[in-house]
Protein backbone atom coordinates (compact mmCIF):
# COMPACT_ATOMS: atom_id res chain seq x y z
CA UNK A 1 0.00 0.00 0.00
CA UNK A 2 1.38 3.36 -1.06
CA UNK A 3 1.82 6.35 1.21
CA UNK A 4 -1.17 8.10 -0.34
CA UNK A 5 -3.44 5.08 0.17
CA UNK A 6 -2.20 4.76 3.76
CA UNK A 7 -2.98 8.42 4.34
CA UNK A 8 -6.48 8.04 2.96
CA UNK A 9 -7.05 4.97 5.13
CA UNK A 10 -5.78 6.75 8.25
CA UNK A 11 -8.02 9.72 7.48
CA UNK A 12 -11.02 7.43 6.98
CA UNK A 13 -10.38 5.72 10.30
CA UNK A 14 -10.05 9.09 12.02
CA UNK A 15 -13.35 10.27 10.58
CA UNK A 16 -15.09 7.07 11.68
CA UNK A 17 -13.64 7.33 15.18
CA UNK A 18 -14.72 10.97 15.44
CA UNK A 19 -18.17 10.13 14.16
CA UNK A 20 -18.53 7.40 16.77
CA UNK A 21 -17.29 9.68 19.53
CA UNK A 22 -19.75 12.43 18.51
CA UNK A 23 -22.58 9.90 18.35
CA UNK A 24 -21.83 8.56 21.82
CA UNK A 25 -21.36 11.99 23.37
CA UNK A 26 -24.50 13.38 21.71
CA UNK A 27 -26.56 10.43 22.91
CA UNK A 28 -25.22 10.77 26.45
CA UNK A 29 -25.99 14.51 26.42
CA UNK A 30 -29.54 13.80 25.23
CA UNK A 31 -30.01 11.28 28.02
CA UNK A 32 -28.68 13.74 30.59
CA UNK A 33 -30.97 16.42 29.18
CA UNK A 34 -34.05 14.22 29.60
CA UNK A 35 -33.17 12.96 33.07
CA UNK A 36 -31.28 15.71 34.87
CA UNK A 37 -31.75 18.68 32.56
CA UNK A 38 -29.51 20.65 30.25
CA UNK A 39 -28.57 24.26 29.70
CA UNK A 40 -28.09 23.44 26.02
CA UNK A 41 -31.70 22.35 25.44
CA UNK A 42 -33.36 24.15 28.32
CA UNK A 43 -34.89 20.86 29.48
CA UNK A 44 -35.47 20.87 33.25
CA UNK A 45 -35.02 17.12 33.71
CA UNK A 46 -37.38 14.80 35.53
CA UNK A 47 -39.09 16.03 38.70
CA UNK A 48 -38.72 14.05 41.89
CA UNK A 49 -41.59 13.25 44.23
CA UNK A 50 -41.54 15.25 47.45
CA UNK A 51 -41.61 13.04 50.49
CA UNK A 52 -41.16 13.57 54.16
CA UNK A 53 -43.11 13.94 57.37
CA UNK A 54 -46.79 14.14 56.58
CA UNK A 55 -46.32 13.62 52.88
CA UNK A 56 -46.18 10.07 51.54
CA UNK A 57 -44.60 8.78 54.77
CA UNK A 58 -42.27 5.83 54.36
CA UNK A 59 -41.79 6.31 50.65
CA UNK A 60 -38.76 7.52 48.78
CA UNK A 61 -38.95 9.81 45.74
CA UNK A 62 -36.99 9.57 42.49
CA UNK A 63 -38.59 6.48 40.98
CA UNK A 64 -39.29 8.14 37.62
CA UNK A 65 -35.88 9.76 37.38
CA UNK A 66 -34.15 6.46 38.18
CA UNK A 67 -36.29 4.53 35.73
CA UNK A 68 -34.82 6.16 32.62
CA UNK A 69 -32.41 3.89 30.79
CA UNK A 70 -29.71 4.58 28.26
CA UNK A 71 -28.81 1.74 25.91
CA UNK A 72 -26.33 1.96 23.07
CA UNK A 73 -26.71 -0.54 20.28
CA UNK A 74 -24.62 -0.88 17.14
CA UNK A 75 -25.93 2.14 15.28
CA UNK A 76 -28.43 3.70 17.63
CA UNK A 77 -28.93 4.81 21.19
CA UNK A 78 -32.14 4.23 23.11
CA UNK A 79 -33.40 6.58 25.82
CA UNK A 80 -36.42 5.01 27.42
CA UNK A 81 -38.55 4.42 30.47
CA UNK A 82 -41.30 1.97 31.23
CA UNK A 83 -42.79 4.06 34.02
CA UNK A 84 -46.48 4.24 33.30
CA UNK A 85 -46.92 7.86 34.41
CA UNK A 86 -43.92 9.20 32.48
CA UNK A 87 -46.11 10.55 29.62
CA UNK A 88 -48.30 12.42 32.13
CA UNK A 89 -45.19 14.03 33.65
CA UNK A 90 -43.85 14.84 30.20
CA UNK A 91 -47.07 16.60 29.18
CA UNK A 92 -47.85 17.95 32.65
CA UNK A 93 -51.43 16.68 32.68
CA UNK A 94 -53.45 14.42 34.92
CA UNK A 95 -57.19 13.87 35.22
CA UNK A 96 -58.01 16.60 32.76
CA UNK A 97 -56.04 19.35 34.42
CA UNK A 98 -52.55 20.80 34.42
CA UNK A 99 -50.22 19.28 36.97
CA UNK A 100 -48.78 21.53 39.62
CA UNK A 101 -45.01 21.22 39.87
CA UNK A 102 -44.09 20.62 43.51
CA UNK A 103 -40.64 19.17 42.97
CA UNK A 104 -37.75 21.48 43.71
CA UNK A 105 -35.86 19.94 40.79
CA UNK A 106 -36.88 19.05 37.25
CA UNK A 107 -40.09 19.88 35.48
CA UNK A 108 -42.21 18.98 32.47
CA UNK A 109 -41.53 18.67 28.72
CA UNK A 110 -37.93 17.47 29.02
CA UNK A 111 -38.25 14.99 26.16
CA UNK A 112 -39.80 17.58 23.85
CA UNK A 113 -37.16 20.17 24.71
CA UNK A 114 -34.40 17.63 24.20
CA UNK A 115 -35.71 16.64 20.79
CA UNK A 116 -36.04 20.29 19.83
CA UNK A 117 -32.50 20.97 21.01
CA UNK A 118 -30.94 17.97 19.26
CA UNK A 119 -29.06 20.08 16.71
CA UNK A 120 -27.55 22.13 19.56
CA UNK A 121 -26.58 18.94 21.36
CA UNK A 122 -24.74 17.64 18.30
CA UNK A 123 -22.95 20.98 17.89
CA UNK A 124 -21.87 20.89 21.55
CA UNK A 125 -20.72 17.27 21.23
CA UNK A 126 -18.67 18.07 18.12
CA UNK A 127 -17.03 20.98 19.94
CA UNK A 128 -16.19 18.72 22.88
CA UNK A 129 -14.80 15.91 20.73
CA UNK A 130 -12.74 18.27 18.63
CA UNK A 131 -11.37 19.94 21.73
CA UNK A 132 -10.43 16.61 23.30
CA UNK B 1 -34.51 40.41 22.22
CA UNK B 2 -37.62 38.46 21.29
CA UNK B 3 -40.99 39.61 22.57
CA UNK B 4 -42.15 36.24 23.90
CA UNK B 5 -45.60 37.56 24.77
CA UNK B 6 -46.08 38.73 21.18
CA UNK B 7 -45.02 35.29 19.96
CA UNK B 8 -47.49 33.55 22.26
CA UNK B 9 -50.35 35.85 21.29
CA UNK B 10 -49.60 35.39 17.59
CA UNK B 11 -49.69 31.61 18.00
CA UNK B 12 -52.92 31.88 20.01
CA UNK B 13 -54.53 34.07 17.34
CA UNK B 14 -53.88 31.38 14.76
CA UNK B 15 -55.38 28.75 17.08
CA UNK B 16 -58.61 30.74 17.33
CA UNK B 17 -59.12 30.38 13.58
CA UNK B 18 -59.45 26.61 13.85
CA UNK B 19 -62.19 25.08 11.72
CA UNK B 20 -62.44 21.29 11.94
CA UNK B 21 -65.61 20.64 9.95
CA UNK B 22 -68.89 22.29 9.02
CA UNK B 23 -72.10 21.65 7.17
CA UNK B 24 -71.91 25.07 5.64
CA UNK B 25 -75.08 27.18 5.59
CA UNK B 26 -78.00 24.95 4.70
CA UNK B 27 -81.42 23.70 5.77
CA UNK B 28 -81.31 21.88 9.10
CA UNK B 29 -83.75 20.81 11.81
CA UNK B 30 -83.41 20.07 15.52
CA UNK B 31 -85.10 17.14 17.23
CA UNK B 32 -85.10 16.28 20.93
CA UNK B 33 -82.14 13.96 20.33
CA UNK B 34 -80.02 16.00 17.92
CA UNK B 35 -80.01 17.50 14.43
CA UNK B 36 -81.23 16.30 11.05
CA UNK B 37 -80.73 17.21 7.41
CA UNK B 38 -82.40 16.14 4.20
CA UNK B 39 -79.43 16.39 1.85
CA UNK B 40 -75.69 15.80 2.10
CA UNK B 41 -74.04 13.83 4.88
CA UNK B 42 -72.76 14.58 8.36
CA UNK B 43 -70.31 11.71 7.88
CA UNK B 44 -68.89 13.15 4.66
CA UNK B 45 -68.66 16.58 6.29
CA UNK B 46 -66.31 15.06 8.89
CA UNK B 47 -68.32 14.98 12.12
CA UNK B 48 -67.42 12.34 14.72
CA UNK B 49 -68.68 11.26 18.15
CA UNK B 50 -66.96 13.16 20.95
CA UNK B 51 -66.72 16.42 19.03
CA UNK B 52 -68.37 19.57 20.30
CA UNK B 53 -70.70 20.92 17.64
CA UNK B 54 -71.72 24.57 17.56
CA UNK B 55 -75.10 25.32 15.98
CA UNK B 56 -75.85 28.62 14.26
CA UNK B 57 -79.20 29.98 13.13
CA UNK B 58 -81.26 27.90 15.59
CA UNK B 59 -83.39 29.22 18.44
CA UNK B 60 -80.82 27.79 20.83
CA UNK B 61 -77.20 27.78 19.73
CA UNK B 62 -75.56 26.17 22.75
CA UNK B 63 -72.58 23.90 21.88
CA UNK B 64 -73.50 20.20 22.09
CA UNK B 65 -71.52 16.99 22.47
CA UNK B 66 -71.95 14.55 19.58
CA UNK B 67 -72.98 11.04 20.56
CA UNK B 68 -73.54 9.41 17.20
CA UNK B 69 -73.17 10.35 13.55
CA UNK B 70 -75.22 9.08 10.59
CA UNK B 71 -75.53 10.55 7.13
CA UNK B 72 -78.69 12.52 7.88
CA UNK B 73 -78.75 12.48 11.68
CA UNK B 74 -76.44 13.90 14.31
CA UNK B 75 -77.32 12.58 17.77
CA UNK B 76 -76.22 14.57 20.84
CA UNK B 77 -75.84 13.63 24.47
CA UNK B 78 -78.03 16.54 25.51
CA UNK B 79 -81.80 16.78 25.02
CA UNK B 80 -82.69 19.60 22.63
CA UNK B 81 -85.78 21.65 21.88
CA UNK B 82 -87.26 20.51 18.57
CA UNK B 83 -87.21 23.07 15.75
CA UNK B 84 -88.58 22.49 12.26
CA UNK B 85 -86.35 22.47 9.22
CA UNK B 86 -85.23 25.90 8.07
CA UNK B 87 -82.50 27.35 5.90
CA UNK B 88 -79.67 29.68 6.90
CA UNK B 89 -78.41 27.30 9.58
CA UNK B 90 -75.14 25.52 10.11
CA UNK B 91 -73.37 23.10 12.41
CA UNK B 92 -69.64 23.49 12.89
CA UNK B 93 -66.79 22.11 14.94
CA UNK B 94 -64.00 24.52 15.80
CA UNK B 95 -61.85 25.13 18.89
CA UNK B 96 -63.89 23.94 21.90
CA UNK B 97 -65.81 26.72 23.62
CA UNK B 98 -64.01 26.00 26.92
CA UNK B 99 -60.42 27.24 26.67
CA UNK B 100 -57.79 27.29 29.38
CA UNK B 101 -55.54 30.22 28.56
CA UNK B 102 -52.39 30.60 30.63
CA UNK B 103 -52.89 32.26 34.00
CA UNK B 104 -56.63 32.73 33.51
CA UNK B 105 -59.00 31.11 36.01
CA UNK B 106 -60.59 28.07 34.40
CA UNK B 107 -63.01 25.35 35.42
CA UNK B 108 -63.15 22.13 33.44
CA UNK B 109 -66.55 21.58 31.80
CA UNK B 110 -68.61 19.51 34.24
CA UNK B 111 -70.41 17.81 31.33
CA UNK B 112 -67.20 16.34 29.85
CA UNK B 113 -67.36 18.61 26.82
CA UNK B 114 -63.97 18.88 25.11
CA UNK B 115 -61.72 21.75 26.11
CA UNK B 116 -58.38 23.15 24.96
CA UNK B 117 -55.49 24.23 27.12
CA UNK B 118 -52.50 26.22 25.93
CA UNK B 119 -48.97 26.22 27.30
CA UNK B 120 -46.12 28.33 26.01
CA UNK B 121 -42.65 26.91 26.62
CA UNK B 122 -39.71 29.15 25.70
CA UNK B 123 -36.38 27.44 25.20
CA UNK B 124 -32.86 28.83 25.50
CA UNK B 125 -31.70 31.54 23.13
CA UNK B 126 -28.51 31.38 21.10
CA UNK B 127 -26.20 34.00 19.75
CA UNK B 128 -23.16 33.37 17.56
CA UNK B 129 -21.19 35.75 19.75
CA UNK B 130 -21.15 39.29 20.97
CA UNK B 131 -21.27 40.68 17.49
CA UNK B 132 -23.04 44.05 17.13
CA UNK B 133 -26.11 43.59 14.96
CA UNK B 134 -25.55 39.84 14.90
CA UNK B 135 -28.37 37.39 14.54
CA UNK B 136 -29.84 35.89 17.70
CA UNK B 137 -32.05 32.85 17.63
CA UNK B 138 -34.62 31.75 20.18
CA UNK B 139 -36.74 28.67 20.04
CA UNK B 140 -39.43 26.96 22.03
CA UNK B 141 -42.82 25.45 21.52
CA UNK B 142 -46.48 26.17 21.88
CA UNK B 143 -48.51 23.31 23.27
CA UNK B 144 -52.20 22.81 22.73
CA UNK B 145 -53.65 20.10 24.93
CA UNK B 146 -56.98 18.91 23.66
CA UNK B 147 -59.08 17.10 26.27
CA UNK B 148 -62.21 15.12 25.55
CA UNK B 149 -64.39 12.47 27.12
CA UNK B 150 -63.12 8.90 27.40
CA UNK B 151 -64.76 5.98 25.64
CA UNK B 152 -66.51 7.89 22.88
CA UNK B 153 -64.18 6.99 20.04
CA UNK B 154 -60.92 8.07 18.53
CA UNK B 155 -61.72 10.79 16.03
CA UNK B 156 -63.61 13.06 18.41
CA UNK B 157 -60.22 14.20 19.74
CA UNK B 158 -57.67 13.13 17.15
CA UNK B 159 -59.32 14.79 14.15
CA UNK B 160 -59.45 18.23 15.84
CA UNK B 161 -55.88 17.65 17.10
CA UNK B 162 -54.70 16.96 13.55
CA UNK B 163 -56.53 20.07 12.39
CA UNK B 164 -54.70 22.12 15.03
CA UNK B 165 -51.36 20.67 13.92
CA UNK B 166 -52.19 21.50 10.30
CA UNK B 167 -52.94 25.12 11.24
CA UNK B 168 -49.19 25.57 11.72
CA UNK B 169 -47.36 24.38 8.59
CA UNK B 170 -43.62 24.02 9.04
CA UNK B 171 -41.79 26.99 7.59
CA UNK B 172 -44.75 29.35 7.93
CA UNK B 173 -43.40 32.83 8.70
CA UNK B 174 -46.61 34.82 8.27
CA UNK B 175 -47.57 35.03 11.96
CA UNK B 176 -45.04 37.59 13.14
CA UNK B 177 -41.88 39.17 11.77
CA UNK B 178 -38.96 36.92 12.73
CA UNK B 179 -41.16 34.02 13.81
CA UNK B 180 -41.07 30.77 11.90
CA UNK B 181 -43.03 27.60 12.60
CA UNK B 182 -40.85 24.55 13.11
CA UNK B 183 -37.35 24.29 14.46
CA UNK B 184 -34.98 22.40 12.22
CA UNK B 185 -35.50 19.47 11.81
CA UNK B 186 -38.80 19.50 13.67
CA UNK B 187 -42.24 20.25 12.37
CA UNK B 188 -45.46 20.40 14.40
CA UNK B 189 -46.64 17.02 15.67
CA UNK B 190 -49.20 15.52 17.99
CA UNK B 191 -49.02 12.86 20.65
CA UNK B 192 -50.93 9.63 20.84
CA UNK B 193 -54.36 9.72 22.45
CA UNK B 194 -53.78 9.10 26.15
CA UNK B 195 -56.29 8.31 28.91
CA UNK B 196 -55.77 11.00 31.54
CA UNK B 197 -58.07 9.76 34.29
CA UNK B 198 -61.39 10.91 35.78
CA UNK B 199 -63.18 10.39 32.45
CA UNK B 200 -60.80 12.44 30.33
CA UNK B 201 -58.57 11.63 27.38
CA UNK B 202 -55.94 14.00 26.05
CA UNK B 203 -53.92 14.62 22.91
CA UNK B 204 -51.04 17.09 23.00
CA UNK B 205 -50.16 19.07 19.88
CA UNK B 206 -46.61 20.44 19.90
CA UNK B 207 -45.83 23.42 17.70
CA UNK B 208 -42.10 24.17 17.65
CA UNK B 209 -41.19 27.73 16.78
CA UNK B 210 -38.01 29.65 16.06
CA UNK B 211 -37.52 33.37 16.33
CA UNK B 212 -34.62 35.26 14.85
CA UNK B 213 -33.76 38.81 15.74
CA UNK B 214 -30.86 41.23 15.50
CA UNK B 215 -29.08 42.02 18.75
Amino acid sequence: MGAFAQGVRRWTLDVKATEKAVFLRSSQMAFDSVVTGSRITGAPGQPVGQYGPGYHPGRVGGFLRASWQFVVEAARALIMTKTVYAPAIEDGTREGRQLTLRSTVGGFHSVKLTVQGWQRIVEAAIAEVRGA
Amino acid sequence: MPDLTAIQLALRSRLLTLSVCTTGTMSLAATTTGYTRLTGSFITDGFHPGMEVVPAGFGTNTPRLIKQVAALTLTTYETLTAEGSAGGRSLSVSLPAARAWENVAFERPSNLHPFAEEEFVPGPGFSPGLIPHGIEEDQGFYLVKLYGPENVGLQGITVPADAIRDLYPAGDSSLLTGLRIGANPQKPYRSALRPDGKGWSVVVVTIPWRFTSVN
